[in-house]
């Protein structure tokens, strides 16, 4: 119901959980590119007369300038604008006119426009998607409406929301010097603040073929969608646009530091509960670490990930000293994977035991403390959950755009049943050691009186 | 495949393309229970989804909260295996079996690999026959509860929704939550969770639809298996039919940026003749993203909110329509004066024949995008069962959609809205001062 234009934040990790559940049954991609550099990739799905059409950009939260957060999404609501043959807010009204529904979102490596639309509609959505990407008529009064917009919507997902604003200090401690502790929707200020000029340096840096995948998934073949492509975005040249370059994180132990995780402390009047959580950045999803990932989504899901887990069991079921806990693995950012580890707790003495508690608990991961049948468990279950993902369209077009627009080869979406399987006790072992790394986590505690 | 393109009338008509379902009518032969099925054997999976009559507004007096407490109990063991053994029991074979509590629905989902039916109809048959209520597993269950109630209440727009039915509703079910109290849930016990599910859980007040990979045979016997057990008959009554509180502004304190604002008045049953009418009147005020009037208003022009929008709602005691839009302090009143604006206009004057005729192809058009995966296609069963219409709406609805007239929205509009009477409940502290 809520209306759209997506900051993909905090909110969307479990969502994106699936992600990296990966397949068992075969499924196709189809891979093309354009002369200019448009990557294309068609995902065939003929359950309906529909499509889901993306355009992935390659640019996201984590690419803006200094002083300037938020410009990457408050540049993707300016993309519903008016371009030189189209009056603004015509997109989505013709969009909505041929039964379809568009929308779009910015994460911190990414941004992506897509529209659910009845199969004959294709070429018109691939036009005016081309026509966006060049011919943009961008207006100081257009800029200032919906910079008020995302003001609004900054309130209302972070600054209402005192978990939220949490969130967006236990990012900025977890990441340094590097982009992704500055949030995709942007300091309030610097949003406040933002020049126009800002949103037209974005355009034209970075909005071009060759910074860009089509993804279509649905009852289409390549052979159409390339032949649209060409005749839509064919003649748009290519840019050379890159990404600015970033400071490399590091992954693993590190044996030099002090072994513990950085603990910060809120206290929000308006929050009625107490919560316990940890981030762990691990490192990011590849072709070279399949078998690690695998190993370490099977751990998590061991630790925390349902009603059999040991968290549950130890938090819930023996001890009654939380009221819930999840525990996520995620893989939406390019330079780094994340841990999260959630729980809530009734009391604050509660709250001031969880640390030793949930220690306790990895500690007795880490020694093995699950039984083959566990092992095995976790790994049907996954996979299960993704076949149940193919069941939908949009769903495969989000998550699996989403690996794919980040550089990852499509092999290791297709085999991921098959490294789920593979996996071992001493993979799951080593994948807890290695991820696992309390030096590079972030714990919170929050609650209305600490 | 089975989604056909179809009926070149309709598509000179209204656009896009109208995609309709093979449905097949399946009955148990034993428990006589009735389901919709889609066979699709393009993935080796199977979902079905179950509904019955009688959600949270079916708790007892000063029992609040038994319905949810109901719903996350169903799987927490079942014959002889204890909580933690049916938990493992489910994942071992990759099913996925879960309840939820609306106001007027229980409904439940399953989702399960082809291969394994046999070990879900065991596994299902002993959930619903002799679902064991634990003492551990209620404690566990109302812990949870509570930390949801705690969880909403951080969430100002889920506060004006709660404190809107509360006004509205205030000797009624209907101005209870869905959640219910914790002073209520605090003294649920295993008794009550007993009677409830005997009394709620039943045959004739159940609706039944299946996609996925199994045949009709297939599935009425896995609904005999599993369903058998159930009593023939409900003992729950429907919540009493109830207008809402009218005409009053409330205002209740929150500190933070933004006001949550919920407006509401009667909507009109989906059983009136009318209701396709109201149907295009709504999304061309507030029902359509982008394209609505309020969001054009609101939003596009004037960058008051993120998103307003209203909807009808489909409570069988109270039709209702309602609309929610959050903005800074300093705007709120001239937010809300827009939405009563905008009402106005709706009844002053029919709209256009182009948003009439954009309204339609919208409506008609993206009906299909509710098909795209088996478990919507479930749901969408289930809607059109709930509401008491036969497979041919599928077919139908676009026929219903294309009939109304710009002449009959402005009549609904003249019916329905009225600014005056709106009920409006305010989260926040709004600093504006408004025009009404």
């Amino acid at each position: 119901m809520r209306p759209r234009r997506l900051t993909f934040t905090a909110l969307w990790f479990s969502l994106l959980a699936l992600s990296l559940t990966a397949c068992s049954e075969p499924i196709e991609f189809q891979r093309a590119r354009l002369d200019n550099g448009l990557d294309i990739i068609v995902i065939p799905h003929h359950r309906a007369p529909t499509l889901t059409h993306m355009l992935w950009y390659r640019i996201g939260g984590a690419d803006e300038p200094a002083g300037q957060s938020g410009i990457a999404h408050l540049f993707e609501h300016l993309m519903f604008k008016a371009t030189e043959t189209r009056p603004a807010g015509a997109f989505s009204k013709t969009v909505a006119a041929m039964g379809g529904q568009d929308n779009a979102m910015t994460l911190p490596d990414l941004t992506a426009y897509f529209q659910r639309i009845p199969k004959q509609h294709l070429s018109q959505v691939m036009a005016m998607e081309a026509d966006r990407m060049v011919h943009l008529q961008l207006t100081q009064d257009d800029f200032d409406t919906e910079r008020d917009v995302v003001l609004e919507e900054r309130s209302m997902r972070v600054d209402q929301r005192p978990e939220r604003r949490a969130h967006e200090t236990i990012m900025q401690k977890l990441y340094g010097e590097h982009p992704y502790a500055i949030p995709t929707i942007g300091w309030r200020q610097e949003v406040e603040t933002m020049p126009y000029a800002a949103a037209r340096d974005f355009y034209k840096a970075y909005y071009a073929p060759d910074n860009a995948l089509l993804l279509v998934v649905g009852d289409t073949t390549l052979a159409e969608v390339r032949a649209l492509a060409q005749q839509h975005f064919g003649a748009i040249p290519a840019s050379g646009a890159t990404r600015p370059s970033r400071p490399q994180l590091t992954f693993g132990p590190q044996p030099t530091a002090p072994q513990t995780s950085d603990t910060l402390t809120f206290s929000e009047p308006q929050l009625q509960q107490y919560i316990w959580q940890r981030t762990y950045r691990v490192e990011p999803r590849s072709a070279a670490n399949r078998r690690q990932v695998a190993a370490l989504a099977i751990a998590i899901d061991l630790l925390g990930g349902d009603s059999n887990s040991l968290l549950y069991s130890d938090l819930i079921r023996k001890n009654a000293v939380a009221q819930t806990i999840n525990a996520d693995l995620s893989y939406y950012q390019k330079d780094a994977g994340e841990v999260s580890l959630y729980a809530t707790v009734a009391s604050r003495e509660a709250l001031a035991r969880l640390d030793d508690v949930v220690d306790g608990t990895i500690t007795r991961l880490a020694a093995g403390a699950f039984s083959d049948a566990d092992m095995s468990r976790s790994a049907r279950k996954l996979a299960a959950s993704f076949l149940y993902q193919q069941d939908g369209q949009a769903s495969m077009a989000f998550s699996y755009g989403l690996a794919l627009a980040m550089g990852l080869d499509e092999q290791v979406i297709m085999n991921w049943a098959k490294d789920l399987e593979a996996v071992s006790r001493a993979d799951i072992l080593r994948a807890i050691s290695e991820n696992l790394v309390i030096t590079q986590s972030i714990t919170a505690h929050l609650g209305p009186d600490l | 495949m089975r989604f056909i393109v179809t009926c070149l009338i309709m598509l000179a008509v209204s656009g896009p393309a109208f995609a309709f379902l093979k449905i097949e009518n399946v009955e148990s032969p034993q428990a006589h229970v009735s389901a919709w099925l889609v066979e699709d054997t393009s993935l080796p999976i199977v979902t079905i989804h179950l509904a019955w009559r009688g959600g949270a507004a079916s708790d007892p007096e000063g029992k609040s909260g038994l319905t949810s407490l109901l719903a996350s109990l169903m799987n927490e063991g079942a014959g002889k295996l204890e909580s933690a053994r049916f938990q493992e029991a489910m994942a071992d074979i990759g099913l996925q079996f879960g309840f939820e509590a609306e106001t007027d629905r229980l409904s439940a989902t399953i989702r399960f690999l082809k291969t394994y039916r046999d070990e879900t109809e065991d596994l299902l048959a002993d959930a619903f026959a002799q679902p064991r209520f634990d003492d551990e597993a209620i404690a566990r269950m109302k812990s949870e509860l509570n930390a949801i109630l705690a969880y909403n209440k951080q969430s100002p727009g889920k506060i004006a929704r709660e404190a809107w039915f509360a006004r509205a509703f205030p000797n009624h079910p209907y101005g209870r939550p869905t959640n219910g109290r914790s002073e209520d849930i605090v003294d649920l016990t295993r008794q009550d969770l007993v009677a409830h599910y005997a009394n709620l859980v039943a045959r004739d007040n159940l609706y039944v639809s299946a996609v996925g990979d199994i045949s009709p045979q297939q599935l009425a016997a896995f609904l005999d298996r599993v369903l058998g057990a159930l009593p023939a008959r409900t003992r729950v009554a429907a919540a009493p039919a109830q207008q809402p509180t009218a005409a009053q502004v409330v205002i209740q304190p929150w500190q933070g940026p933004q006001s949550e604002v919920v407006f509401g008045l009667p909507g009109l049953p989906v059983a009136d003749n009318d209701f396709f009418s109201a149907y295009v009147m709504n999304y061309i005020l507030g029902g359509g993203g982008f394209s609505s009037r309020l969001m054009q208003e609101l939003r596009e022009k004037r960058g008051l909110t993120y998103g307003v929008y209203s909807y009808l709602s489909d409570l069988s005691g109270a039709p209702l329509w309602l609309g929610q839009f959050a903005s800074q302090k300093d705007k709120v009143n001239e937010g809300l004066d827009l939405v009563r604006g905008e009402m106005r206009k709706m009844r002053d004057t029919p709209p256009s024949e182009e948003e009439l005729a954009a309204a339609k192809t919208y409506l008609i058009g993206s009906y299909a995008l509710r098909f795209d995966s088996g478990m919507s296609i479930a749901q969408q069963m289930i809607n059109v069962q709930w509401m008491g219409w036969s497979r041919q709406y599928f077919e139908t609805r676009a026929q219903k959609i294309n009939a109304v007239t710009a002449a009959d929205v402005q009549r609904l509009a003249q019916r329905l809205l009225r600014p005056e009477a709106m009920l409006v409940q305010i989260v926040g502290q709004p600093l504006d001062r408004g025009t009404d």
